[in-house]
């Protein structure tokens, strides 16, 4: 046997020896498994693994805003997706057409979703609704809009308790409002109206229809006066009104009279004024006992004087 | 003459919606700073305002800043601000004035109030 034959017989040796070894360790790690690891190496394996839920929902709570991550996440493990999922079907969007969108869609396609989302059982997760609409176009979320089939879906959202509407057509839903909005009654506790179409005590007819409501947004750039109807007092108790109110640019002091009166009193602890203080005398008697924060800003000029401070 | 317009204008609509709270347990007040040009025409008077507020009924003051760039914002606040306590305009309040930042409003949500 020469030198050449030598080093071959060792290089085989060197391999199946390393052969060996490798499937000996694999076999023990596996034979550990069936038989458990040692106690103390276990309770580092489950640490390391298996965070206790309430931190993941914790950490995941940093991403509600960020949709692209949430989604992610869920794609990630069952656990995480249970945790997940409740922040992604948080808000229900019915949204506006796209601006220069060739061929908006028709009315009824804007509801679309609702009949999605009660398909994939979804609709419990549902905890705040948008409806956007534009007020240079023509509005689509009226009674009329909605199906027998859309009006089933839309009344199975249990849960919501926010509600957050452009441009509403208040006085046309008044009449029926209990059967669009009356399954809101009891959960819903805060409302943002963007230029409500209505009289004063249409809206305060309105907002006094939910019994638990407690904050309030009013966002008016433009005052849209309705047709009066008759106003029919409901049944269900008043809301007490308790948490936030805030205007922009709200000028209907009626709407207090007429709310204050079919509530018995307002009790709001922040009131944020912006752009006018017409109804703050009536709204500061009415939380006497109660306000705690008021935010204003400093009402700005006219453009002329403006300009005529900015230049002298 | 326009600027003492404008503060006269200001004090008394601040003075005047101020005046009518009556709750025991008012403890701030929030000035909302939308443009950070508001900021420029604040003279004497608004402090003045400030102060016969607070002794009507005593409040912690706090500014917001609801502009797109905060960290520059809030910077010529706090030189204003420090300005205003070096001549001690500011010596009536209990606590220093804070500064925060307003959250921003839903993507597609804004609507801009006129001037």
């Amino acid at each position: 046997m020469n030198d050449s034959d030598l080093c071959a017989v060792r290089t085989i040796g060197t391999s199946l020896s390393t052969r060996v070894a490798t499937i000996w360790y694999r076999g023990k790690v596996k034979v550990d498994r069936l038989l458990g690891d040692p106690p103390g190496t276990r309770i580092t394996h489950e640490q390391t693994l298996h965070l206790p839920y309430e931190i993941m929902e914790m950490i995941i709570a940093h991403f509600i805003h960020d949709l692209d991550t949430l989604k992610a996440c869920s794609l990630t493990c069952c656990s995480w997706y249970i945790i997940v999922v409740p922040h992604i079907h948080h808000t229900l969007t019915l949204k506006r057409e796209r601006r220069g969108h060739p061929n908006p869609p028709p009315t009824r396609a804007r509801l679309k979703p609702l009949s999605k989302l009660h398909q994939l059982g979804l609709a419990p997760l549902i905890k705040e609704i948008r409806v956007e609409q534009r007020r240079d176009m023509i509005r689509w979320f009226m009674p009329k809009a909605f199906s027998r089939c859309d009006l089933r879906h839309f009344s199975a959202f249990a849960n919501i308790h926010t509600l957050r509407l452009q441009e509403p057509d208040i006085n046309l839903f008044i009449p029926g409002i209990k059967r669009h909005f009356g399954h809101f009654s009891l959960t819903l506790r805060s409302i943002t109206l963007y230029n409500p179409h209505c009289t004063p005590q249409q809206l305060s007819h309105f907002l006094s229809f939910f019994s638990n409501l407690d904050d309030i947004e009013l966002r008016c750039t433009v005052t849209f006066y309705a047709t009066p109807t008759k106003l029919v007092p409901f049944s269900t108790p008043a809301p007490k009104l308790r948490g936030r109110l805030a205007l922009y640019g709200f000028r209907w002091v009626e709407t207090w009279w007429h709310l204050i009166a079919s509530c018995g009193g307002l009790r709001f602890r922040h009131i944020d004024l912006r752009e006018d203080a017409s109804c703050a005398p009536i709204l500061f008697e009415a939380c006497a006992d109660t306000l705690e924060t008021l935010r204003f800003n400093v009402p700005a000029a006219s453009d002329s004087e403006y300009s005529s401070w900015v230049h002298s | 003459m326009y600027e003492s317009r404008l503060e006269d204008r200001r004090y008394a609509m601040v003075m005047e919606v101020f005046s009518t709270i009556t709750s025991p347990v008012f403890s701030e007040l929030v000035v909302v700073l939308a443009l950070f040009e508001t900021c420029l025409p604040w003279a004497l008077l608004f402090f003045e305002a400030l102060r016969t507020m607070n002794e009507v009924r005593p409040f912690k003051l706090v500014f917001l800043l609801e502009v797109l760039d905060f960290w520059e914002a809030q910077r010529e606040l706090t030189e204003a601000l420090d300005s205003a306590t070096e001549k001690g305009l500011l010596e009536f309040l209990g606590s220093p004035p804070t500064i925060r930042r307003a959250q921003s409003v839903p993507r597609g949500w804004h609507i801009s109030t006129p001037r």
